[in-house]
């Protein structure tokens, strides 16, 4: 097998995962292809979870006579899968310790009952409603990251007892009945659209805060002396975000324009991107996910990383229910629960996340709730046997973790590399 | 390294969770009056209090009403916690506890018989009186219930009353491993399949949705009303949970209040969306009602009487007497003399209704 010693230019798997805390692995990888940075197990990984997703759009499509990839369905579909995907940002970090979460279904759903019954029962303002379910859908998350980085009991027991807990105190409070919610701003959150021109606005800025990013990064390092990715790679990124932008806005626009949850989604993912990447805390997230020991001898406070995660975990399941009673305009003990959980860690798996810690970054949530979303809306524009939907979403996970697992391995996707490298 | 060897017992325990979190909970312990003309315990065996709230008038109507009739009687309350296996312990535990009559909501009809077989082979036997739920395969004494099988013709009726010929009908169904579900489904589609085939209706979309979950619902209503282009007339929904998402749904496209939607369980929240205009009917079963009559019977068999009824309902050869309680169909019209009137949903619950 000579091909055996055939230079392997990314050999990048078990390179340590804090290194690639900045969310591009690509840039501490190899720099071959005349400054061309590309990294094959990234590009490995994701390239199938992309072409699926296009298969499942091309045939729900042609089955459904373009219904599926019409605006409307776009823009339904979108205010669906925004409060799964903002809970599935909690558990990329916890998965990123390595760690789980299974309290978060039903603290999804105490957040759900607190916010339908304060406002409408106790009748709290909006504001106070969703503030209050929030903090302490928080609180929660970080009493179960006491135990868990404090006491050091396992994840998956510590939030085993929160799973029943939480259950419990929701089911009290709504007693077997929905809670019908009729503020108008709570409902807003979830069925409500920014008008076209703030739409616009807002693909403006952000196009404009990444250049503007960029810029700075340019100078920051050239101060100290570091090299730079090519200035042409950059505008090409700005150009390609610019155009994506533009198309979703412009189709959502043919519509009502962008759902305000996917505004909210969209907040959430840019802000916990930057902190996860750009702030030293969020990479020492990925410091301790990756190798808790070398964290630790790096002079890493890791109990209190891994007990801000779970912080975070608990603020973003108080964040979802409040989402998810503004799209329902109500509460009920069926609006969340165990399903809500295997959907999340599926959203974070599909979209790159490793279970193992130290891999994968928050955009995931975009691209995996996108596949999970789509399953949803296109079965149900079919009005398909539900059986057949938890089958095809446990195939995906599968595969989806296959691809994970295979990829770690240093000799994962060899033949692909050799084969690709020798044509 | 470690870290990789937890991921298995992990994913392990994501999948076995909602098993493990089904494990019994201690029961509700309710003792009527110590004074007594005659000295009894009756087990009384619930599903779940948990995912509906008409358990908990169940319980208190019926504790009302037997110990109106005998004091001395104590009646224990159970919760299986929509575990079959759990109502198993708990009928034995009963059993052992020495209770002279058990009276069962059973989590699975078929399962449940082996209660029965329990409760029968106990000495002395104990009878069993099926509760809202029928137990097949084996002879329960006897069953007290609703009209179940009325629940979707009489949404079916409502909806042939309200929606003019050509129009197009959408039926969102509960959960499809519910049996009920099937049973309010087949019940509606009595009366509107020959309506179907003889294009008098068109059925523009049909589904039965997983839980009874009513975010899911709201998600197919939304995909039923893009795919017909909203020409929707009429909507066929199983309960009032999954209206309320039925309705979120037709507000989206501002269609709300304009077709009629069906419900069932008169819910506070129902009745709210009935009052506002937004949901035309609910089923109303009187659990009051239901209790009574299981009180009455329950009574009987305490004083070792047989309890007769010309009602039959098939278990087996001869079929188990049986007392059905008619279900009420529930508009603006009739709630104050209905729900209200019962206090099954209180004035205050539904301040949209003005009462």
């Amino acid at each position: 097998m000579s091909e055996a010693k055939t230079p392997r230019p990314t050999v990048a798997a078990p390179a340590p995962a804090s290194i690639a805390a900045d969310g591009s692995p690509a840039a501490v990888r190899s720099t071959a292809f005349g400054g061309i940075t590309l990294s094959w197990d990234k590009l490995l990984t994701t390239v199938p979870i992309y072409i699926g997703l296009i298969v499942i759009w091309l045939y729900f499509d042609s089955q459904t006579a373009g219904k599926f990839i019409g605006a409307r369905n776009l823009s339904e579909m979108a205010q669906e899968f925004s409060y799964e995907a903002v809970l599935a940002i909690g558990v990329v970090f916890v998965l990123l310790l390595g760690e789980i979460d299974l309290s978060l279904g039903y603290l999804t759903l105490l957040s759900v009952a607190l916010t339908a019954s304060f406002s409408a029962l106790s009748q709290y303002s909006a504001g106070v409603s969703i503030l209050l379910a929030i903090v302490i859908c928080t609180l929660c998350g970080l009493l179960q990251g006491m135990l868990i980085a404090w006491v050091r009991m396992p994840s998956f027991v510590v939030t085993l007892g929160g799973f029943l807990i939480f259950e419990g105190i929701a089911y009290h409070i709504l007693a077997g009945s929905t809670i019908n919610v009729f503020d108008p701003f709570i409902s807003s959150i979830g069925t409500y659209y920014l008008s076209n021109t703030v739409s616009w606005i807002v693909a403006v800025i952000v196009v404009a805060a990444y250049v503007l990013a960029k810029v700075a990064n340019y100078r920051a390092r050239a101060k100290a002396g570091l090299p730079h990715a090519p200035v042409a790679r950059t505008v090409a990124a700005a150009i390609a975000i610019g155009v994506v932008l533009a198309i979703i806005v412009a189709t959502l626009n043919s519509y009502r324009g962008v759902p305000v949850a996917l505004a909210i989604l969209a907040a959430f993912t840019i802000v916990f991107w930057f902190f996860a990447s750009k702030l030293q805390i969020g990479r020492r997230i990925y410091a301790v996910g990756g190798n808790l020991e070398a964290a630790r001898r790096a002079g890493i406070n890791t109990t209190a990383v891994r007990w801000l995660v779970f912080g975070i975990s608990g603020m973003m399941a108080g964040v979802a229910g409040v989402m998810l009673v503004g799209y329902s305009a109500a509460g009920s003990t069926t609006t969340a629960g165990p399903d809500l959980l295997l959907d999340v860690i599926s959203i974070a798996v599909i979209g790159g996340v490793s279970l193992t810690g130290g891999k994968g970054t928050v955009w995931a949530v975009l691209l995996g709730g996108l596949v999970i979303a789509s399953l949803d809306s296109g079965l149900n524009l079919m009005a398909t046997d539900p059986y057949y939907v938890y089958v095809i979403k446990g195939a995906i996970l599968l595969a989806a973790i296959g691809i994970d697992v295979i990829g770690k391995r240093s000799s994962g996707f060899s033949w692909l590399r050799r084969r690709t490298a020798r044509a | 390294m470690h870290l990789r060897k937890r991921l298995i017992p992990v994913i392990t325990l994501a999948l076995a969770v909602p098993t493990i979190a089904a494990f019994p909970i201690a029961s509700h312990v309710q003792a009527a009056s110590q004074q007594a003309r005659i000295k009894g315990k009756v087990a009384f065996l619930f599903s779940d209090f948990t995912t509906s709230a008409r358990w908990q008038f169940d319980k208190q109507f019926f504790i009302k009403d037997l110990k109106k009739l005998d004091p001395g009687v104590q009646v224990v309350v159970y919760d299986a916690k929509a575990a079959q296996t759990n109502q198993q312990n708990q009928a034995k535990s009963a059993l052992t506890a020495g209770a002279n009559l058990i009276i069962d909501v059973p989590v699975d009809s078929a399962q449940a018989a082996s209660i029965i077989r329990a409760a029968h082979a106990n000495k002395p036997r104990v009878p069993v009186i099926a509760y809202d739920r029928l137990i097949t395969g084996a002879y329960e004494d006897a069953y007290a219930s609703f009209d179940g099988a009325s629940v979707g013709v009489q949404q079916g009726n409502f909806l042939k009353a309200h929606v003019a010929k050509g129009g197009t009908i959408v039926s969102i169904a509960g959960s499809p491993t519910d049996n009920n579900a099937h049973l309010f489904y087949n019940g509606a589609m009595s009366v509107l399949k020959p309506l179907f085939d003889s294009h008098y209706y068109k059925l523009g979309y049909d589904k039965f949705t997983p839980d009874w979950n009513d975010a899911t619902a709201q998600q197919e209503m939304a995909s039923a009303l893009n795919q017909l282009n909203n020409k929707v007339n009429g909507v066929l929904v199983a309960n009032d949970g999954m209206a309320g998402g039925v309705i979120t749904a037709l507000q989206a496209q501002k269609l709300a209040g304009k077709i009629p939607v069906t419900g069932q369980d008169a819910t506070a929240a129902g009745i709210q969306q009935i009052c506002l205009g937004n949901q035309s009917m609910t089923i109303y079963k009187p659990v009051i009602k239901l209790a009574q009559r299981a009180a009455n019977i329950a009574d009987k068999f305490l004083h070792h009487k047989v309890f007769k009824s010309a009602v039959k309902t098939q278990t087996g050869a001869g079929g188990t007497p049986s007392a059905i309680i008619p279900v009420i169909t529930v508009t603006k019209a009739n709630l104050a003399a209905t729900v209200i009137k019962d206090g099954y949903v209180a004035k205050s619950a539904v301040p949209q209704c003005h009462l």
